[in-house]
């Protein structure tokens, strides 16, 4: 069943990587430049699964989280982390985020990860 | 992701903003060390940078800008402190780094161990000192976890003995088991774990790890909810043996932030300056086309038709408007690359300036900004070299010893100019007459009647730099010529003004676009030419006696002021009608004015300019590049910098 993915990142390159990565999987894309971006458009389209990047200006991927989650408790969110971050990821996790994925992306994680998360 | 060459593009336009706020954000570093917001802007640039470097495989620039982002990350958690040492070879490494980033697919090729030397001896260094007791950075969190109370269970709920592998090509695996206990304390209750969840969080652990749960729930629904995570290779879910036991797990703060306003941002798509190139040429045309349509509505009296046509114009000029705009970009694009260049100039020069940007906001052309950033690095070198003079010499002018340069921008009709002002030495106009004798450009008459306006403005004569050199005159004009020739290839015009020991002033004015010029139609002859209107004055008519020769050079008397004048027809080798009154259409040049003699002057008209560069006019002065008019003829445009 297609839904909903919100790609929050503020570099458009990481953003066009992950999209042509999911444009296999049938599902229609938004995106979003920075978290509070990021916080808007999951208010507005409400989206099945959200990609949220860590690292990022104005609010960062974990503010923009904890306001996700804090909208929405059942808010799908995967976090996208570097290696070395694991902590602040431990964190999202606590705070709510569903799953991660690691930088550089790997097509086939990311769609496993879409697979499970949206089942 | 085998097609990565379409990334490529995108990849070089991010990796470069960032590169620049990084840039800024170092300088301004310099100046204030301990901002927080800068240093964490530093730090996200350098992070971005790295994911999008490791994306691409571009190794060296990751590694790079992994050591820069950990610096970062030390600095913004106060464990090390930014000094003038390490903010230098940060500056480095972003050299390092605009060079590789210039030509990524090669970027293996630079040799980065020295720099992440470097920073590693620095962050060590600052271990050291800032290590003392009690600051270390200890996390408690979990703490209680490893200590499970062991109560009687509750009633109905079954002990499971979960064990998870994780795949081999999990990552960070310690996030990912996390992940399952928040999912499997969901069902149940977390008991134990082994290893505990300390040692998890630390990732103290191979590939597999136990936990006990306590649940009401049937083992197959515990599975699923495991086997639904990324990355799990296998669950196994037994009963569990021995003591029987319910903890109290604890439970997750997540206290939700109150909602901040969203920003809202601009949506925009990024579009190569290729494409808005070949957009433009085709307004171009269609702008031509339409011109000759409406000649031949008028010819032929076609008053359906020209109705038609006022629309078809109003569309066209809104269109060309549009793409105008959208090729429009800020001037602080090239601005932001100069904080830093002055810094580096002015340091190895052991001078202290201060450099002022204002109107970065100001737009401009595409194709204009990236014309005039090589004119711009130019004028302000000589600022920095030859303008500011050492704190010693300024001290004894009784100067405040740092130096000011100040860089400008303001939009003025339909052009932009450009200001660079420095509380320098100035010029000595008698040293350019001296040294224009010398060379033997003037003779000593000639050059004792300049203005000192239009003697320092001799700095823009070509063969005037080469003697700069030998004869170290104020030492400014170290190839001008070439900072007019572009500048005049533009439609722009460039003018100086100096005091000798206050200041000097370079004016750059530039047209908004170069695809379009707004000029000041002419006939020489049957043939039409445009003159930038940037350029023109006035124009007046005169009659044929009015003009008188100076020492066998044809001048006109205006208004007490002495004009010379040149005749387009002579120069251009074109035969004239030769009538008694003569139209003068009078031009500045270097900050004097000439008149060119012409046979007609037509109007005011919007010309495209037709690249020609790779064609018949390369290489010839005078001509800026040429326009098909209305008629299908065409037309040259004169440069008037370059045309004498």
């Amino acid at each position: 069943m297609p839904g909903k993915i919100l790609l929050v990142d503020d570099a458009a390159f990481m953003r066009m990587m992950l999209k042509k990565i999911l444009a296999q999987s049938g599902n229609e894309l938004l995106e979003a430049v920075d978290g509070s971006d990021g916080v808007a458009k999951y208010k507005e389209h409400k989206p099945n699964l959200v990609f949220l990047d860590i690292v990022m200006p104005n609010v960062d991927g974990i503010e923009c989280l904890k306001q996700i989650i804090a909208f929405d408790s059942n808010a799908r969110v995967v976090m996208c982390s570097s290696i070395g971050q694991q902590t602040v990821v431990n964190d999202a996790i606590k705070i709510g985020a569903r799953d991660f994925i690691i930088k550089p992306f790997d097509a086939a994680k990311v769609l496993e990860t879409v697979s499970k998360n949206l089942s | 992701m085998d097609d990565m060459s379409e990334y490529k593009e995108m990849y070089a336009v991010e990796a470069a903003e960032h590169l620049q706020s990084m840039n800024e954000a170092l300088l301004n570093l310099e100046k204030d060390t301990e901002n927080s917001e800068t240093i964490n802007v530093m730090f996200r640039a350098a992070h971005t940078l790295k994911g999008m470097s490791a994306t691409m495989g571009y190794t060296n620039i990751k590694e790079l800008t992994h050591e820069m982002e950990n610096l970062m990350d030390s600095v913004r958690k106060n464990k090390m402190k930014l000094d003038s040492a390490a903010i230098d070879i940060l500056f480095e490494c972003l050299d390092t780094l605009e060079k590789m980033v210039e030509n990524p697919e090669n970027c293996s090729q630079f040799d980065i161990s020295g720099l992440i030397r470097k920073i590693s001896l620095l962050s060590e260094m600052k271990a050291e000192t800032n290590e003392q007791p009690g600051t270390a950075d200890v996390t408690h969190e979990n703490d209680k976890s490893d200590n499970i109370d062991m109560e009687k269970i509750e009633d109905g709920c079954t002990i499971l003995d979960i064990t998870v592998t994780l795949h081999e090509s999990c990552v960070l695996k310690s996030a990912r088991s996390t992940i399952v206990m928040r999912n499997l304390s969901e069902l149940g209750e977390i008991i134990e774990t082994n290893p505990s969840i300390k040692e998890i969080e630390d990732e103290k652990f191979d590939r597999e790890f136990k936990i006990v749960v306590s649940t009401k729930e049937e083992a197959a629904k515990l599975e699923k909810a495991v086997m639904k995570i990324s990355e799990i290779a296998k669950v196994e879910i037994k009963p569990h043996e021995g003591i029987q036991a319910k903890a109290k797990v604890e439970e997750k703060s997540c206290a939700p932030d109150s909602n901040k306003t969203a920003i809202k941002s601009v949506q925009s798509v990024r579009v190569s300056i290729e494409r808005l190139d070949s957009l433009m040429n085709l307004v171009g045309e269609l702008i031509i086309n339409k011109i000759r349509l409406m000649q031949l509505a008028t010819v032929h009296k076609l008053d359906v038709l020209e109705e038609t046509l006022a629309s078809l114009n109003r569309l066209t000029n809104e269109l060309q408007e549009e793409i105008m705009a959208s090729r429009m970009v800020p001037i602080e694009q090239i601005f932001n690359r100069f904080p830093r260049m002055v810094r580096d100039l002015a340091k190895k020069e052991g001078k202290e300036i201060d450099l002022i940007l204002e109107g970065g906001d100001i737009e401009l052309d595409r194709t204009v900004l990236d014309e005039i950033g090589d004119p711009l690095v130019h004028i302000l070198r000589n600022c920095v070299d030859h303008g500011i003079e050492s704190p010693e010499i300024r001290k004894q002018a009784g100067k405040n010893q740092k130096g000011t340069i100040r860089l400008t921008a303001k939009r003025e009709k339909n052009h932009v100019v450009i200001e660079a002002l420095d509380d320098g030495k100035g010029m000595d106009p008698q040293k350019f007459r001296e040294t224009a004798v010398k060379k033997g450009i003037l003779t000593q008459e000639e050059a004792a009647k300049l203005s000192d306006n239009e003697a320092i403005n001799l700095s823009f004569m070509p063969g005037f730099s080469t003697a700069e050199k030998v004869t170290d005159v104020s030492g400014r004009g170290v190839g001008m010529d070439v900072v007019r020739t572009k500048i005049g290839s533009m439609g722009g015009s460039i003018k100086l003004e100096s005091t000798k020991g206050t200041g000097t002033k370079i004016i750059l004015k530039l047209p908004l676009t170069v695809a379009i010029i707004h000029s000041l139609m002419v006939k020489v002859g049957k043939d039409v030419y445009a003159v930038p209107i940037t350029n023109v004055v006035r124009d007046l008519s005169i009659r044929k006696d009015q003009i008188k020769t100076i020492k066998g050079e044809e001048v006109i008397l205006i208004r007490g002021e002495v004009l010379p004048i040149v005749r387009l027809h002579k120069l251009f080798g074109i035969d004239t009608n030769g009538s008694e009154e003569l139209l003068v259409v009078v031009v500045e040049r270097g900050g004097s004015n000439i008149g060119l003699v012409v046979d007609q002057v037509i109007g005011q008209q919007e010309v495209i300019l037709k690249n020609l560069e790779n064609h018949i006019l390369k290489g010839v002065r005078g001509f800026a590049g040429a326009t098909i008019l209305g008629d299908g003829n065409v037309a040259l445009i004169i440069d008037v910098g370059t045309l004498l």
